[in-house]
This record gives structure tokens, C-alpha cells and sequence, in this order.
């Protein structure tokens, strides 16, 4: 309905653009801004209520209520705290690397924006439905090592560095296993396009019901990139003070735990399109279904952070390289197999 | 000036800077993270000649694991920065001008011996003629690439495979022979 | 197909801008007091000792090189994954035999103790 009204505004726009002859390519652009400026605010908005739900659910799960001071249940808390970390001082340490030290948080955040390009947040309402989805997804994840090595490098300290090659050492033993279940999906759906996926799990069933060793893989592997427990050892607090981002302070800080929400909104979303149908179901509205999918994984993703102890690095690495793997590789075969015959 | 022609302009000034900032910087893990950048440039070039499988390969490959090992890299090493030295006297630069001269002759040679075989490549390919004539758009998506690669190119496929097989194998006992010492 | 694209430049220096402008914000708002200590690198209260640029084990390196492997292999199989249910029979033994190929390499790093963390 909404969709609609966008979808003829747009129309009634270009066809003023047409009759004024005024170039189509500015259209392109300011409707581009638009889309991103929707989907920071859905970011921003989704990352502040992330915040405050994990730190409730840690709470309960600890038997204990969690913020409850700002607002309603505590509804504010975050809002609070943004607005602290914002007038918080913005230490540079001395023997930094500066270019560096200032390009690691925008070279983490700015994928963990770009990823939402492709994700399908309703019937129709996608910002571009690129024809290599996942694998754009997947190559914008690719700069997540890259970034958390210049952060841990230019910091001049060796906790950062520390945290900053565990963490890279972490990443690249779980992307492949990633990708992999990731293409179990697209050999079912014979289609690199989110919007393709959605459609094929629509004509059968979930992927999930199809997949489900691929999604295991792909549930796991996806905890372990977005660094959270039991896979957080690169800021293990208990051994590394914070990992790679010890030096940073204030706003700078704040960028990377922003984008360590982001990319769980983006993995939980990214998991509901792949596996769970997206937008697709009965009754209720396609954006609802999208939120419920959405926040079932983030959900899960937060219950396993505050129930499960850390793995060790040895056990995280056998994990990652004779576990998912091989069982990744297995599986992609499988389904082909399963799919030609 | 059309747009597509504007963009290729940015696309190539950053790739060629980053490129020429590679070899420039003093600070080894910086050019590292030039070359990062300058295959990101190079991306940018083949979504430009509408390969978009190709872009999502190259940032994945070349900055994803290619810019990775090569930060591993330095970061285990002990190059930290490469330094220019004092200046020697008069007599030690004219005793080493014509040795200098070669070992600045030898990388010319081979950059032009490079440069050459790619010219001739470019212009028995025949792709000066693809200005002329649309683009096949089928050809370079997923699909297409997909369906040349298991049917026309099914041997180089395979060949790939033992090539990445002979790489594993080839890293692997190097690297053991790197801890044993 | 490249106008899909102004999208995901739009999406890149939009970020980039809305990064750089709340920076800029919050420097009006936040204080600046800077002295040698607290410049210092953080090492949990004592001054620190060394350059913070360690050097590291081999170890990070060989897994760096596996993953460059199939992160390859992953790549080539994107296409393999896509056109399968086309293709059929000739496409998946040639896949199989590309996987089958690499897992022997893994199988092969596996038994040489290199995917061992030590």
C-alpha cells in the first residue's frame, strides 16, 4: 500500500523530470539519498534498541533486571549513552599511526552500511536488487580484516595488535565455511539475487527445511564473524583489555561498536532472507514478517552470547577448519547432487 | 562528457595513485594498504566494463584474502620502514653509476618487455573492435561465465583446481620449514 | 546495470559522510586535554615497554595462506553454484572433482599438523 504510493510518487517525479527535460541521472541520485539516508535511520534506530535488548536480556539471563532507570524499562539507556560517548574526549595516542588509526573505524563501518544495498526488507522494497547479492555481501565482508588490522596496528599497542590478528585469524578460518553454506542456498535457488532466493523458497518450502546442515554451518560461522561469544576472543576482556580497539576512545569507540550491531542486524537479516523466507509469509504485513525473522535470529544470537563460555583458540580453530568446513563442502555437494537428480 | 567516461577517470586517477603510492611510501604496511585501495580501484574498472561478477570476485580475492596475507605478512617480518641513506661522496657515485645503471635499465626492460606483450595482446584480442559493436551482457554475468566454464573451459577448470592444489601444498611445506627453524 | 550501481557509491560516501560529520559535531561538543600520559599507549597502568608493532608467530601466516585456497575455490564455485541446476550431470562431476581435488589438500594439511593451533 505504502509501496504503492512510493511506487507512483517516483513515477509522477520522473515523468516531471521527462517533461522538463531536467537529466534523469540527478533523480537516480537524490533518490539514492534518500534510500540511504532510510536505511541509517533504520540502522540507528535498530542499533540503539539492539543495545538496550542485549543488555535486558543479559540482565535476565544473569537474574537481574538490567537498565531500568531512563525511560520506560529503560528504554533510553542508550539514547543516554550516545549522547555521553559523544562528548567524551577523543584520544589519539601519541605514537599512533594517524591516517591509519582514523581510516579503521570508516573502512569497518561503511560495508556494514553499504551490505543493506541488497537486503529485501519487503515485497518490493529493496534499495537495488543487484545481481551478485550474496556475492556482494560476502565481498564487503572482506574488508572487516583489513580494517581491524589497521586498528590494531596503528595503535602502537600491543593489546590492539594482539586482539587485532586473533580476531583476523578468527575471521578468515570462517569465511569460507560461510560461503559455503551460503551456496548450498544458491544452488537450490539457482540464483545469486536475494530477490530470486526469496521467490524460490516461495514456489517450495524454507531453505531452512532444505538446508539444514548448510544453516547450522551458516548460523555458526556467522557468530563467529560478527565476533560474538562464545567466538569473542579477540576482545577478551578478561586476557586482551579490549582487543583490537584498547586505544580508542570516545566517538571513534563508538564507531566500531556501532558496526558490530549493524553487522549482527545485517547477518540476522541476511540469515531470514537466506534461510527463513524473508519477507514471505501468511496474514501479517511482509515488512513484520521481516522484523519477527529478523529479531528471532538476533534473539538466538543474544541467548547463545550470555548462556555459552568462551572457546579457546585452539578449539576455535579445529572448529572453524576441521568441523564446518569439511561438513560446508559436504553439504554443497550433497545438495547438488540432490538438486541434478 | 558522458558519466561511465567521468567515472572510469576517478576510477583509474585512484588506482593509478594508490599503484604509484605503493612503491613509494616509505612505510611498508602504508604501501600495503595502498595496494589494498588500488585493488579496490581495479574493481571499480570491471563493474565499469559491466563485469559485475568479476568486481564482487576481485574485492573478495584481492582485498579479502590477497591485501590479508599481505598485512600477515608484514606484520610478522621485521621491515617496518624501508629508509633512504645518507648520501655517499662523489667518487663512490661515479664508481657505481654505470652497476646503477643497469640495475635501473633491468626493471625498465622488464616493464617494457611487460608492457609490450600485453600491447600485442590487446591487439590480436580484438577487443578495440568491442567500441563498435554492444557488449554481450549475457556473457559476463554469473550464469554466463558459469555455463563457459563447465562446458567450453572444463579442462582449465580442472586445471585451476591443481594449480590451487599445488599452491596448498606448496605453502604448506614451505611454512613447515619456516617453524622448524 | 551500472546505473544499479550509483546506489551502492551513494551508499559508500553517504557513510563516509555521515561518519565524518558526526565526528565533526562532537568535536565542538567534547573537551581536548592532551598530555604525554595520556597519550601513552595502555598498558594496564604501568608505562609501557617497547614499540607496540610486535612481531608475531608464522602460525597466523599458513592459516592466512589455507584460507587464500578456498577462498578461491569458493569463488569458482559461485558460478558452479549458480548454473548446476541448468547444467546437470557434466557440470556437478566436473564440481565434484574440483571439491574432491581440494578437500586431498585439506586432508593433506590436516594430517601435516599445520591446521593445528600450537
Amino acid at each position: 500500500m505504502l509501496v504503492d504510493w512510493v511506487a507512483s510518487l517516483y513515477q509522477s517525479v520522473q515523468a516531471t523530470f521527462v517533461a522538463h527535460g531536467w537529466p534523469l541521472w540527478v533523480l537516480a541520485v537524490l533518490t539514492a539519498v534518500l534510500k540511504v539516508a532510510g536505511v541509517l535511520v533504520w540502522i540507528l534506530l535498530n542499533v540503539l534498541f539492539l543495545i538496550w535488548l542485549e543488555r535486558k536480556i543479559s540482565g535476565h539471563v544473569q537474574n537481574r533486571p538490567g537498565p531500568v532507570y531512563t525511560g520506560r524499562f529503560g528504554l533510553l539507556q542508550t539514547l543516554a549513552d550516545a549522547l555521553k560517548v559523544l562528548l567524551k574526549e577523543d584520544v589519539i595516542p601519541a605514537g599512533a599511526d594517524r591516517w591509519v588509526f582514523v581510516l579503521a573505524p570508516l573502512v569497518a563501518f561503511v560495508p556494514s552500511v553499504m551490505i543493506w544495498v541488497v537486503i529485501p526488507f519487503s515485497r518490493g522494497v529493496q534499495a537495488q536488487d543487484l545481481n551478485i547479492g550474496i556475492l556482494y555481501v560476502a565481498a564487503l565482508a572482506s574488508f572487516t580484516v583489513p580494517s581491524l588490522l589497521m586498528a590494531g596496528w596503528s595503535s602502537d599497542n600491543k593489546w590492539s595488535l594482539m586482539g587485532a590478528l586473533r580476531s583476523a585469524a578468527q575471521l578468515i578460518s570462517y569465511e569460507v565455511p560461510l560461503i559455503l553454506a551460503e551456496l548450498g542456498v544458491v544452488v537450490l535457488a539457482g540464483s545469486l539475487r536475494l530477490s530470486d532466493i526469496i521467490a524460490a523458497q516461495q514456489r517450495s518450502v524454507w531453505f531452512l527445511f532444505l538446508q539444514p546442515v548448510g544453516f547450522v554451518v551458516y548460523f555458526i560461522a556467522a557468530l563467529a564473524e560478527s565476533n560474538r561469544t562464545p567466538f569473542d576472543l579477540p576482545e577478551a576482556e578478561s586476557e586482551l583489555v579490549a582487543g583490537f580497539n584498547t586505544e580508542y576512545s570516545g566517538f571513534r569507540w563508538s564507531i566500531f561498536f556501532l558496526t558490530e550491531y549493524a553487522n549482527l542486524l545485517g547477518m540476522a537479516s541476511l540469515a531470514a532472507t537466506l534461510f527463513l523466507g524473508g519477507w514471505s509469509g501468511p496474514f501479517l504485513p511482509p515488512f513484520v514478517w521481516f522484523v519477527i525473522k529478523t529479531y528471532f535470529f538476533v534473539f538466538l544470537a543474544m541467548w547463545i552470547r550470555w548462556t555459552l563460555p568462551r572457546i579457546r583458540v585452539d578449539q576455535l580453530m579445529d572448529l572453524g577448519w576441521k568441523f564446518l568446513l569439511p561438513v560446508a563442502l559436504v553439504n554443497l555437494v550433497v545438495t547438488g547432487v540432490f538438486v541434478v537428480l | 562528457m558522458n558519466t561511465t567516461l567521468l567515472a572510469f577517470f576517478i576510477v583509474a586517477f585512484i588506482s593509478l595513485v594508490a599503484a604509484w603510492r605503493v612503491i613509494t611510501d616509505p612505510s611498508i604496511l602504508h604501501a600495503g594498504l595502498w595496494m589494498g585501495l588500488s585493488f579496490v580501484g581495479v574493481a571499480g574498472i570491471f563493474l565499469l566494463l559491466e563485469a559485475e561478477f568479476l568486481a564482487g570476485v576481485q574485492v573478495l580475492v584481492y582485498v579479502g584474502a590477497i591485501t590479508t596475507i599481505i598485512l600477515f605478512g608484514i606484520m610478522l617480518s621485521d621491515v617496518g620502514e624501508v629508509r633512504v641513506g645518507p648520501e655517499p661522496p662523489g667518487w663512490v657515485q661515479a664508481g657505481a653509476a654505470w652497476h646503477r645503471g643497469l640495475r635501473h635499465a633491468f626493471p625498465l626492460l622488464v616493464a617494457a618487455g611487460f608492457a609490450g606483450t600485453m600491447l600485442g595482446l590487446y591487439t590480436q584480442s580484438g577487443w578495440g573492435q568491442l567500441r563498435e559493436r554492444p557488449l554481450e551482457l549475457a556473457g559476463l554475468s554469473v550464469g554466463g561465465i558459469g555455463r563457459e566454464l563447465f562446458s567450453t573451459f572444463a579442462l582449465p577448470f580442472e586445471i585451476a583446481s591443481l594449480v590451487l592444489l599445488a599452491a596448498l601444498l606448496g605453502a604448506i611445506v614451505l611454512a613447515m620449514r619456516e617453524e622448524e627453524r | 546495470m551500472l546505473a544499479a550501481y550509483t546506489d551502492v557509491v551513494t551508499f559508500l560516501l553517504v557513510a563516509v559522510l555521515f561518519i565524518a560529520a558526526s565526528l565533526f559535531l562532537g568535536g565542538l561538543l567534547r573537551p581536548h586535554h592532551p598530555y604525554p600520559e595520556k597519550l601513552s599507549p595502555y598498558e594496564c597502568g604501568k608505562a609501557p615497554i617497547g614499540s607496540g608493532q610486535v612481531r608475531f608467530k608464522v602460525r597466523y601466516y599458513i592459516f592466512a595462506l589455507v584460507f587464500l585456497v578456498f577462498d578461491v575455490e569458493a569463488l569458482f564455485l559461485y558460478a558452479w553454484a549458480v548454473i548446476l541446476r541448468q547444467a546437470g550431470w557434466p557440470a556437478l562431476w566436473e564440481g565434484i572433482a574440483f571439491v574432491a581435488l581440494l578437500f586431498v589438500g585439506l586432508i593433506y594439511a590436516w594430517r601435516k599438523k599445520v591446521l593445528k593451533w600450537v
